[in-house]
């Protein structure tokens, strides 16, 4: 995904703007800035951070 | 339905997994992407035996292809656990539903009971995660009227049993050493699991301890519970209620019959996140058809030999295992390879001599170097190896 790229939320038309996101899984937390829907808070994961980075965490959670 | 306590006949339990097995082959088809087209021009069962005839499939199966073997949205899974898979730089992921968790904690408490009475206090020695094997075992254990404390694995920091502790639950060579370090503990019974368990490391701790050592068999793909003794050396009780277990020839991948040693092979019954079809568990092993002196006249696991890929090769893990953790003065040990020797570190230190005797013994001609160290060269619930 374009850094550049503005992406909107469709429910509310607002444009999206970086924001703080905590994530909780299997008992731990971690938060990062991503892109937010200011007004009904939509958060974007980019498919890179889904693929990457957040798929390397979980999967190091997931032992048995 | 309970394979511990309701001994039904070896043909009503092949009649209830037929239907078991229809259902589990239509579910998949209708929820799972890979299974639709694994399982394309198969049609229902009219006997156990048909189930040679579907295709086999792999733990590289489920590495490339797992997400398409769910079939349940992934707000219905409850936990996946990734693992490392051997020969493979991505990981294994296996998804669970909250009634896949579910029966395995009831396959769990059955299976305690053979160990545990109500009113004791066990110690797992395994990791503390969410919805992992300690937490389920708590869960199980607790349903019984045991208390479980997870102490995590064994540490050479701590080679003492816990306090009040009765009944252990943990790695084979973990609990070994503990039972050689503190002797004296009041242990009441062991179930030893997660790893190849050499016969002679239940003798030894049983011998040390006075008291049943039970063994059990399961991996993650089995829904972490899979078969379990209710005798110590006993063949061991399969969960034939949630899975079916085959014996192949890992070359030609024929079905072989009870008493001959192959790689096991298991089918998932009532799996809902994610069920296995003729999935190889690449451990090799040997079903039993005789009947148990509890009253089962059901199949049983009569032993795992260890994986295939292992005892493929002269020198390996179960081997060094047998000759090693066999003995009495040898606390633990790690090995690898340097080259074409063989560099084992033993603890304690003045175990040494006879270490290099052993292997000697087992093979003259291997060059190995000895020097100390040695304990708990594996930790947590990682399989022993050869480094």
């Amino acid at each position: 995904m374009d850094n550049n790229t503005e992406w909107k939320c469709m429910k509310c038309g607002e444009r999206l703007v970086p924001r703080k996101v905590v994530f909780d899984y299997m008992g731990r937390s971690f938060s990062e800035d991503f892109p937010c829907c200011p007004k009904c808070g939509l958060v974007l994961v980019p498919p890179e951070m889904a693929e990457g980075r957040m798929a390397d965490v979980e999967q190091m959670l997931e032992d048995k | 339905m309970n394979p511990f306590e309701q001994f039904l006949s070896a043909e009503q339990y092949r009649e209830y997994q037929l239907e078991a097995l229809n259902e589990a082959l239509a579910y998949a088809k209708r929820n799972s992407r890979f299974w639709r087209e694994r399982l394309s021009g198969f049609g229902a069962l009219r006997s156990l035996e048909e189930l040679a005839a579907l295709p086999l499939c792999s733990a590289r199966d489920i590495i490339e292809r797992g997400a398409a073997m769910v079939c349940l949205p992934q707000n219905a899974v409850a936990r996946i656990v990734s693992l490392e898979s051997s020969g493979s730089a991505r990981r294994k992921r296996l998804w669970f539903s909250d009634g896949d968790l579910e029966r395995t904690v009831e396959f769990f408490a059955a299976g305690m009971k053979y160990l545990c009475l109500g009113g004791e206090r066990a110690a797992i020695f395994f990791p503390d995660n969410e919805n992992g094997v300690s937490s389920l075992l708590s869960q199980a254990l607790a349903r019984i009227g045991v208390s479980a404390e997870a102490v995590g694995p064994v540490s050479a920091d701590a080679l003492s049993v816990p306090a009040g502790a009765d009944i252990l639950i943990g790695l084979p060579a973990q609990l070994r050493a503990l039972a050689l370090a503190d002797p004296g503990a009041k242990v009441k019974g062991v179930l030893l699991s997660a790893d190849y368990i050499p016969r002679r490391v239940c003798e030894l701790i049983g011998r040390i301890w006075c008291c049943p050592v039970l063994t059990h068999y399961g991996l993650t793909e089995s829904g972490l519970g899979c078969a379990v003794q209710c005798s110590p050396g006993s063949a061991m009780h399969i969960r034939h209620d949630e899975l079916i277990l085959e014996i192949i020839d890992p070359g030609t991948c024929q079905v072989l019959p009870f008493g001959s040693e192959g790689e096991i092979v298991i089918t998932t019954l009532r799996r809902e996140a994610m069920p296995l079809f003729r999935y190889r568990t690449g451990d090799i092993g040997a079903l039993s058809a005789d009947k148990c002196s509890c009253g089962s006249e059901l199949p049983r696991l009569s032993y795992v030999k260890g994986r295939a890929e292992e005892l493929k090769k002269k020198i390996n893990i179960h081997i060094l295992d047998d000759i090693f953790l066999s003995r009495d003065d040898i606390i633990d040990y790690t090995a690898r390879m340097d080259g074409a020797a063989l560099a084992v570190s033993v603890f304690p230190e003045s175990a040494i001599p006879a270490a290099r005797a052993a292997l000697a013994a087992a093979f003259p001609a291997l060059p190995a170097r000895f020097e100390a160290g040695g304990l708990f060269g594996s930790t947590g619930v990682l399989k022993r190896r050869i480094f």
